[in-house]
């Protein structure tokens, strides 16, 4: 923990601007993050905002908000981490609420308004494929990799395998390749390219070279 | 009631302990959809469409958008609270006892096998999205059409979703 003079009322409206300006997944919140944190306010050095985004991509759950648990954490302890996160989702939860509340209340009770939604279904269906492939290129570094992902495409589809259960069997054969592998090489560096790989290499450019 | 809202954030406590790698959908699709029926394959994708075009997580808010519909504001909190749990403590805890963890060798290939297995069953939840109702030809066309743009062109999923939307209408 870096007890910097940030107050806390300055705290929520940074984290609540880096937020409602987050459009486009964690690498654009990492963005907005080193503009407002490393950049602008010097808040925190560059080393940490890295290390707070490669914790974040190995941590379970958004990764948005590991990343700003993890620098709110670094500005003001546990309770810099909450008001951070709180801030940091204050909007987006409020649109989707106000989405939902819209949603079930009226969209839903029209058939003729949802039939209109086929083709952003249609268009979604290729966003999500896009994503897949993008995760895919990062961890698949050699073809037979990408059999495994077929295995689990297939597993999924054919035969309705649990998620859950796919994932567990692949850690699990990681593990098993880790264990086999005799390495001691410290893995920091691979650890930083996944994260700084993930959704394009926008991250990597900016992060490191601003 | 309670018990609904109690599930509820199980439910989605146990999706973002088990989401690494960009496997949430998958997930949202696996216990949302299927095993819950808390919504359709339509809601969750209108929520998908909603949250790609809205800042901050994009899939995740879906726990918030479920909640509301198992249990009105509440249920919205609490999906919320359990989505979002795991990430907070877990970044605090890796913070403060794991700065051991990046240089953990055998985090990267455990990370692989499930990036590896996050790719194919996101794949495989876009295929079941697409296939939910009857798929005509054009709806195939518009969801290649969206995946080279979103892929190739790196077009905004916003706009790409808009397109879809004007494609549908006129059609």
């Amino acid at each position: 923990v870096n007890q910097v003079s940030i107050r806390y009322r300055h705290m929520v409206w940074l984290f609540a601007k880096i937020g409602a300006s987050s459009f486009g997944g964690w690498a654009a919140a990492a963005v907005q993050m080193e503009k407002e944190l490393v950049t602008r306010r010097k808040l925190m050095p560059l080393d940490v905002l890295q290390g707070a985004v490669a914790y974040a991509q190995m941590l379970p759950g958004a990764t948005q908000v590991s990343m700003v648990a993890h620098t709110g954490y670094y500005l003001r302890g546990v309770k810099g981490a909450l008001l951070a996160t709180v801030s940091y989702l204050l909007l987006p939860i409020t649109l989707i609420f106000g989405f939902a509340v819209i949603y079930f209340r009226f969209l839903q009770q029209s058939p003729q308004l949802m039939s209109q939604l086929d083709g952003v279904i249609a268009a979604l269906c290729g966003v999500i494929l896009a994503n897949a492939f993008r995760i895919g290129t990062q961890h698949a570094k050699q073809f037979w990799m990408w059999g495994m992902v077929g295995a689990a495409l297939f597993a999924r589809l054919q035969f309705n395998v649990s998620p859950l259960l796919i994932i567990a069997i692949f850690a699990g054969g990681g593990l098993l390749v880790a264990l086999m592998t005799v390495s001691t090489k410290p893995h920091i560096m691979e650890a930083v390219a996944v994260a700084e790989d993930s959704d394009g290499n926008e991250i990597d450019q900016r992060v490191n070279g601003s | 009631m309670i018990l609904d809202l109690v599930q509820l954030f199980f439910t989605s406590a146990l999706i973002s302990v088990t989401a690494f790698g960009g496997g949430s959908p998958a997930l949202f699709y696996q216990f949302g959809v299927t095993q819950n029926q808390w919504i359709t394959p339509v809601d969750l994708s209108a929520m998908l469409a909603f949250g790609y075009a809205t800042p901050g997580p994009a899939v995740f808010g879906t726990a918030t958008f479920i909640g509301y519909n198992v249990g009105g504001f509440a249920g919205a909190i609490v999906g919320t609270a359990g989505i979002y749990m795991a990430p907070f403590v877990g970044s605090i805890l890796a913070a403060k006892y794991l700065t051991g963890l990046l240089h953990n060798r055998y985090a990267g290939f455990v990370l692989t096998g499930i990036g590896l297995a996050a790719t194919g069953v996101v794949a495989a939840t876009a295929l079941h999205v697409l296939n939910y109702h009857q798929v005509v030809p054009w709806q195939i066309m518009v969801a290649v059409g969206a995946f080279v743009a979103s892929l190739i062109v790196n077009v905004h999923p916003v706009f790409v979703l808009l397109a879809g939307l004007l494609i549908g209408l006129l059609i």
